[in-house]
This record gives structure tokens, sequence and C-alpha cells, in this order.
């Protein structure tokens, strides 16, 4: 049915035979379809706040502002910004597994960051066809009412497997304040028979933080594009959950 | 076996374990000023990172007063000054006859077993100088040359020789030798490079910083039988008593207000010599600078010196020298002289693979 | 009966120390090691009854200062804990045996305490070229440490050097230095990391193992956990500095002479375990931190190979380059975010070249 897509222009197709998901499923046949349950909404809002302030305080951790006058006693900036990056760590952590659970729970497009399907070839030609469209080979992009084939593989890699691993490696870190006995150092020490030095766990969690601003950036600027572009709703989508085909 | 295990086991008590709480004690002055010792980190270039304030110097005057009494108590069982006071050989056995105390004891022991005959040593002697302040040296840079005289160091004239080394043949001048191993080189037999000052080699350490400085007790001692393990000891200790009584002073003279750390800390492009008494004798450095990196580094150290094996000439380094016609009896005191020489010199003997 | 044989509170009762005297150090020990009120009458009755360890004493690669660190213990005092707690049989640096007669302790050692004795190794062998990098009695270090490993009850690997490799094992380790837990596999090892450690950690450590004739309990990483489970920040007395965001900026300014944190000259306190701030050096008068200078990192992992000692963001050389992670970080934003730009350009290029075509089209 996927060859049934990139329609010239002349011909105007049926929606619902043009909007498929990477799952290669049929949409509804209806100009709006309902994607983003509202956990997903939540989850996605949250993380996001969560993952900004998680970067700028932990820039801020990394180098900090400078030299604050007075009594050491009068003031705590540094202890602020360490609990913010902690309160926002945790935030993070709690609704990232939520959005995990949701996944079982929820409809079938709350699955598709969580996985790539490797083995199906389809897949994979239809990620070509997205790298075409974005390098402008492709004089129409395809409709998808969930993640195209490309996007769903970014927001694995990009935001799944990343957020994850700050996550791990983020607890690793919060347990050596935390001591040797708390629960973060039971889950997540095992950090430590990787990198037996904290501070390459450190500079591994830094690193991270540029990888998801780097995400971030290319999230951001599809999520427009995609909007002027490719005749779906996406920004609006994630606040109303509902994806709205145009012309 | 038995005798074995007595003889071998490590720190006998209780002179040692004496010992070892008093320098334990001076490690605390270290500890005050650099933080931790070994390896103390407060240095930096142009000073330290640490500034001390009214309470530390009163704890610093403290432990050295206190280190000062461990010295007049245990080993010189008399004031510092009254040591220093000792200017000749007939002296020194004036004040030791009826005294306690470890050193009293040490220059009987050194009659009884014949210490001034054993390591004997005639080469010339220099000191980098040592302890640099607003009036000069505490301990003079100099070269206590072959005709018994105090003369200035040549500093152009230190080189390398390997042809006795187990190290591949390289340029002779420090600033551009390199330290390559050659294990399979025929005519070696060390690790230790054999440093020469004007082609000649040249004993170092505390004798060698005492007699520069024109000490009146080590100069007389040298002046009759040369450096050996007596002197060796004995200079040693007239060192250590000389330098309780400068921290003193310069605890005293610590200008608390002032900076501590001059934070001009580029190093342009170019080579670098830095030479240094240390506690076991003359160090020294070459560095060669590009695009702010080490491009090389060169060290001799004290015991280099100290131990060279023979040069091209075949002239034997000061350890080699000592060594040369000592009696090595297998029972009895001889049996240990070959370690009694050894070990006058002072050696760094984790690490002599320099 | 040789003096290993004997036991500790015997050697000290013959130099004259009374019983009172011994109880009382056996309560200091228990303090010192953390453990309860009980502890120190189980130590007492190990002290009574237990032989003395015997403990041989391997210097490898190394430099030495785990030794001169140790022989300046304060507490326990070195002199109770060398020459009386332990019976030292073996220290090539320290002993006044020499050649021969020093090799033979070792195959003496090796028959008469099979399986009992402690084998304290400082340093660490380099294995490249058959370890011939580090000779020591006329055979190669490695070969040694091998053979007194093979009957040794226990290993203690002194220092960063035979726990971690140390400088010797820095990039590129032409001689291929390598830790005692990589080369001995089949002992329990503990490690006591540092550069050196700290002289009473380390006398802690074998007071510890010679009263309770067991290691104690390690971390994760084989570190005794009563010394080593906090890092220096944790316990740093200038934290409030820290948590109040009151830095030195440079050495000997205003701030520095104020006490403030050293997290800013690249200090390595926060991911560096080891008992600094609590133990102190030198008797307890001081610490590097203390003395106005960033904790390095000593006890910890490859800290030489981790670019400055005065940067916090330590450099990634995973990919061959030397860059700390905002270096490689802005890289990549700016990259991205110029190419995020010119596509968004040339987006916007196409589009109105389509539009017009359209507009063309329908005319």
């Amino acid at each position: 049915m996927m060859d049934a897509v990139a329609p010239a222009s002349d011909a105007r197709p049926d929606l619902a035979a043009i909007a498929a998901d990477a799952s290669g499923e049929r949409a509804v046949g209806r100009p709006s379809v309902y994607v983003y349950e509202a956990p997903v909404r939540i989850c996605h809002w949250v993380n996001a706040f969560s993952i900004i302030v998680l970067m700028v305080t932990g820039y801020l951790i990394g180098t900090p502002l400078p030299t604050v006058a007075g009594e050491a006693s009068d003031n705590f900036v540094m202890g602020y910004i360490r609990f913010a990056h902690f309160a926002a760590g945790q935030v993070l952590a709690v609704f990232f597994l939520t959005r995990i659970l949701w996944a079982f729970v929820g409809n079938h497009h709350s699955r598709q960051i969580f996985y790539i399907p490797f083995h199906r070839k389809q897949f994979w030609k239809e990620v070509l066809h997205e790298i075409r469209w974005y390098a402008f080979l492709e004089r129409e992009p395809k409709m998808h009412v969930g993640h195209n084939p490309l996007a769903q593989t970014a927001m694995f890699t990009g935001f799944t497997l990343f957020v994850a691993f700050m996550i791990v490696t983020g607890f690793a870190l919060y347990s050596e304040g935390q001591g040797i006995d708390s629960w973060q150092h039971k889950l997540f020490g095992w950090v430590f028979a990787i990198w037996p030095n904290s501070q390459d766990v450190h500079t591994w969690h830094h690193l991270g933080m540029w990888a998801l601003v780097v995400f971030v950036m290319v999230h951001i600027y599809t999520a427009i594009r995609e909007d002027i572009m490719s005749r779906q709703s996406i920004i609006s989508s994630m606040i109303s959950g509902e994806r709205q085909f145009r012309d | 076996m038995a005798g074995t295990r007595r003889r071998a086991s490590a720190l006998p008590p209780p002179a040692a374990a004496r010992c070892l709480a008093g320098a334990g004690a001076a490690a605390r002055d270290h500890g005050i000023i650099a933080g931790k010792w070994p390896h103390s980190l407060a240095f930096q270039p142009g000073g330290t990172t640490r500034a001390i304030d009214l309470g530390e110097r009163i704890r610093l005057l403290s432990i050295t007063t206190a280190f000062r009494g461990f010295l007049e108590r245990i080993v010189f069982a008399d004031s510092l000054e009254n040591v220093l006071a000792i200017a000749t050989a007939d002296e020194l056995d004036g004040w030791r006859d009826g005294r306690g105390g470890d050193f009293a004891h040490f220059l009987r022991l050194a009659d009884s077993l014949a210490l001034t005959g054993l390591g004997r040593g005639t080469g010339p002697m220099m000191s980098y100088g040592a302890y640099h302040g607003v009036d000069g040296e505490l301990f003079p840079r100099g070269l206590f040359s072959q005709r018994a005289i105090v003369e200035p160091l040549p500093l152009t004239q230190i080189t390398e020789d390997v042809s006795h080394a187990w190290m591949r043949d390289s340029f002779a001048d420090p600033a551009h030798s390199s330290t390559v191993p050659d294990p399979d080189k025929p005519a070696a037999y060390s690790w230790c490079k054999a440093p020469r000052l004007s082609g000649q080699p040249i004993e170092v350490g505390a004798i060698a910083r005492q007699t520069v400085a024109g000490q009146a007790l080590i100069t007389d001692l040298v002046a009759r039988d040369g450096t050996n393990v007596r002197s060796r000891v004995i200079a040693r200790l007239i060192e250590t008593a000389r330098i309780a009584l400068a921290m003193e002073q310069w605890t005293r003279a610590l200008r608390l207000s002032e900076p501590f750390c001059d934070k001009s800390r580029e190093l342009p492009d170019g080579s670098y010599v830095g030479l240094v008494e240390a506690a076991r004798g003359s160090l020294g450095h070459w560095m060669a600078v590009r695009d702010g990196k080490i491009e090389r580094y060169q060290i001799i150290a004290p015991t280099t010196w100290n131990f060279s094996p023979r040069d091209s000439f075949d002239v034997g380094g000061p350890l080699e020298q000592a060594l040369v016609g000592t009696d090595v009896g297998d029972a009895g005191p001889r049996a240990v002289a070959i370690q009694h020489i050894v070990r006058s010199f002072d050696p760094c003997m984790a690490c002599t693979a320099h | 009966m040789g003096a290993a044989t004997e036991t500790f509170y015997s050697v000290i009762r013959r130099q004259g120390i009374t019983r009172r005297c011994f109880h009382k150090f056996c309560s200091l020990t228990a303090t010192s090691l953390g453990l309860g009120p009980l502890a120190a009458s189980r130590i007492a009755n190990a002290l009574e009854t237990k032989p003395r360890v015997p403990v041989i004493w391997m210097h490898g690669l190394e430099c030495t200062c785990c030794s001169e660190s140790f022989i300046r213990s304060a507490h326990p005092l070195v002199k109770d804990a060398v020459l009386s707690m332990i019976s030292l049989d073996y220290d090539d640096t320290i002993m006044a045996a020499a050649g021969h007669q020093a090799e033979a302790i070792l195959e003496e050692t090796r028959a008469k305490h099979k399986g009992q004795y402690i084998l304290a190794v400082e340093g660490n062998p380099p294995l490249n070229e058959g370890g011939m990098f580090c000779i020591d009695g006329g055979k190669p270090f490695v070969e040694k440490l091998k053979m007194m490993a093979e009957d040794a009850m226990a290993i203690i690997a002194w220092g960063a050097c035979a726990s971690w490799g140390c400088v010797q094992a820095a990039k590129p380790n032409p001689t291929q230095a390598t830790p005692i837990d990589k080369v001995i596999t089949n002992k329990p090892i503990i490690k006591v990391p540092g550069c050196p450690p700290i002289a009473e950690v380390m006398t802690g450590v074998v007071t510890f193992i010679t009263t309770f004739g067991k290691l104690p309990e390690l971390d994760r990483q084989g570190r005794p956990k009563m010394f080593y489970s906090q890092r220096i920040h944790d316990k740093c007395y200038r934290r409030p500095h820290f948590d109040a965001g009151q830095f030195v900026e440079e050495w000997d300014d205003e701030a520095a002479r104020k006490g403030y944190c050293l997290y800013k000259m690249g200090c390595k306190g926060p991911t560096t375990y080891n008992a600094c701030s609590t133990v102190r050096w030198n008797g307890g008068v001081s610490f590097p931190i203390q003395s106005g200078h960033g904790c390095i990192g000593c006890s910890e992992d490859g800290f030489w190979d981790k670019g400055s000692f005065y940067d916090r963001l330590t450099n990634i050389k995973q990919f061959g380059i030397e860059k700390n992670a905002d270096q490689i970080g802005m890289v990549a934003a700016g990259a991205v975010g110029a190419a995020v730009a010119v596509h968004a350009a040339v987006t916007a290029v196409k589009r109105l070249a389509t539009k017009r075509e359209d507009a063309d089209h329908n005319s």
C-alpha cells in the first residue's frame, strides 16, 4: 500500500489513502485524527520544561556563575541551582517512566518512540524517502498520522536513548551525594563499574547535555518546518492531540 | 634462618621508632604549608597557593620548636647552637665524650667500626645552592675543586656520558640529550648515566653542600680525611641542625599580607634550566618549551651523580671510587661494609634507574 | 618458633607496655576504624591470642611515596603497627638486609606461612617486553609478584600505582604498567588508592586485617568502605562556599585568602573518593584543599589522563581529539544550528519558487 504515495501534484489523492504512519497502518478516513492522548501530551510538555531547566542548571553547575559577595551563610546560589537540577531531574525521571508505562496502555502511537522496526524493509525505504525530502530531492512530502519514519528514528535515538542515558548517569552521579547505602547507588552504582572514575561519568553526562541540545534544535526546527511544509499539523497536535491534514 | 630474619626485619626498635616520630612531626610543618606530604600540590610556578594566616604561623612555630626539641633531646642531647659551634674534629671528639643522644652514640660507633676509613672520597664536590633569600643563599652555589678550594661552578660544563650505561648514545649536553634504554649494549653495566662536570665525576649531597658553604666542622673533617662514611653522616646531621634553626627564622620572617603567588604563569617558548639542591644533593632539570607545551625534558638527579658508572675515560663515579679497596669480610662488621658505604651516600634506593 | 608466631600482646608486654595501655590502644584503634565499643574487646582478644601476621612488602614501578607516607602515620603510631602488630618480614626499600640474604626471606616465608601471609604491593609490574622494565633481584618484578601472590592470604594494593596504574600507566604507557588486579586474579585484593594513600588509612587497613584476620568490607571497586565511601567534596570544610556560589578565580586572590571553594580552579573533590577531608594529612594538620590547591583526584582511576589538573571539564580522548565536553558540544550545536539555518533558507527559497511556478502554471 505504501506505493500509493508520492502523488503527482495534479492528481489529488484520497487523504486517508496516503496518511499512513510508520507502522504502515492506514489512517482513519477523515482529515483530523486523534494521535496524542492526554498523558502523552502532558509528558511531552513536562519533559520539555524539565529538560530546559536541566540544561540551564546543568551548564551552570559545570561552569558556575561569578562569585557572589557576602558571607557564605547569606547565599545559596549553587545550592539553589543544584536543587533545581535535581528536582527537574527527578520530575523528568518520573514522567519519562510514566511515558514508558503509558506506552503499554495507550494507543499505538504512544509506542512509536520506543522502538525502531529494524526488520521491516519498508520502514527503511520510508526513512530514505524522508531523507530525500529533507535534502530537497522529493517535491512532495508524505503524510503521516504519527511520526514519520525518520522522525521515529530520531525520536528513538535522540530522545528516548539519550534521555535514558542522562537519567541513568544523572542518578548515578546523584547517588554519590546520597552515599553508597542509598537506593540510588544500589540501582545505578553499576555505572561506576563502566567508568570507575566518576569524573568520566560527569564528562559523559555533560556531553549528553549537548547531544540533547542538538536534538532539541533539530526537533523544534523540523516541527515548525513540517507544520508549514507537509500539510499536516505538528505543533498544535501536541497541544490538542488532533492531527489535522490540510490541502 | 632466625638470624637472617632478625637482621632483615625492617626498622628495628627503638631508635628508628623515635626517629620516625620526630620525622613525622617535622612533616606536619610541610602539611600546613603545602597541604600534604609526600607529593605536595600547593607549589605553583611563581609561588604557592597557600596564604598563611596568623594562626597558622603560630602553629608552624610550635611545630618547628617541637622539632628543635626532638633534635636537642633525642638526636644531639645539646642545644643546636652548641652543636653548630663545634668547629674542628678535635672539638667534636671533646663534645662527644660522656654525652647521650643518637649523634654522640653514632660518633662512638663510628670510631669502633673505623668508619672514617670506609668509603673514602677525595674527588671534587659541588652544590647548586639552596634557600635563596633576600640577602643571598643559606647554602651557596659553588664547586669544591680538586685543589681544595671553593670555586665558581662552571654550569655550562655539565655533560652526560653513556659509555657504560645501558643507554643509547646521544648528545653530551643535558639540554639536548635523550634517555633511551639499550639493554643489549655490550660494555654497559648500569642503568645510571655518568654525569660529569668539566669531564670529572662529582660527589653531591649534604657533605658537598656544607663544604661548599664553608661550614667549619665539615670543612675540617674533609680537609683531614676527605669524605667518608662517618663525615657524610655528620654532614647530614649538622645540616639538619642548621636547617632547623633557619626554619624558625623563616617562619618568623613570613610577611603574611604580601602576595604568595606571582600570577604571571606564562612560559614563553625557549629552553630552561632549573638547578636546586634537593635533600640528597644537586638536582638539575633541563627543559625546552614549544607552543606552550614541554618539548623535551631531562633530569640529572643527585643519586645519578653519586652512583655514576665509569665514563669513556674509564673513570668511575664517586660511589665506585669509594668502594674500591674496601675489605669485605664474611663475618663481623666488615660483612656490611659495602652497605655502610652505599648508604652513606644517602641514595634514592627505590629509583636509581634514572 | 619464628617471630611471626608471637602475638602482638606478648611483643608489646616484652617492650614494657602495661595491660592498661594495651586496652587503651585497642579502644583507640576501634574508634579510628569507626567500629563500635564492642569491637575494642574483640580487637583486644584477637591481639592477645592470634599470632602476628607476616607481611611481605614488595615494590614494583613506583616512587616510594606510599612507604614515605606510611612511616609518618601519627595514629596508630606506625611503630605500633609496623613493629608490633605485624611481622614485616620483607620490604626491599627499608629493610637492612640486601642481596641473596634478603631474597632468601621470600622463599622462607612462602614455605613457612603458606596461605597465611599478607602480600603488600607498592607500585605495579610493567608487562611490556617480558617485564624487563622493572627488574628486581635479577628477575622481572612481575614474576616475583606472581610467585609471592601464589601462597598469599590476601594482597594489599598500596596506592594509585598498584590500584589503578597511576603515572607510569598514563597514556601512552610505554612499559605497559598494569595494576595488580589485572595481573593477579585468583586472590582477594584490597585497593588502597591515593598518591600516596593517607598514612592513617594505610595503618587502619593493616590494623583491621591483622586484628580480624580478614579484609574489611570493600566497595564495588575493591576499596575499603570505611575510608573510601565518601567524596572529598562531601566532607570538605569549604563546602559552604560551594553551595553559596563563592569561588576562587585565581591563585592568591582575595577569595583564595578567604578560603572560598576551589571548584573553578579545577578541584576534583566532587569526583574523588578518599578520606582527605576527614582524616587529613601529616597528623591531621591539613590536606590539599586546605593549602589552597584543588584536589587532583589522585585516588581515582586514570587521573593523569583527564587533562589539566586545573580544569573542571576534563578532556575526552575517545575520538582521537583532546577537547572537553563544552568545546565538543558547542561545536556540534553550532554546526547543527548553522545547518538548520541554511536548511530553513533553502526551504524558503524552494517554497517561493514552487509557489511562483504554481502561480505561473495556473495563470
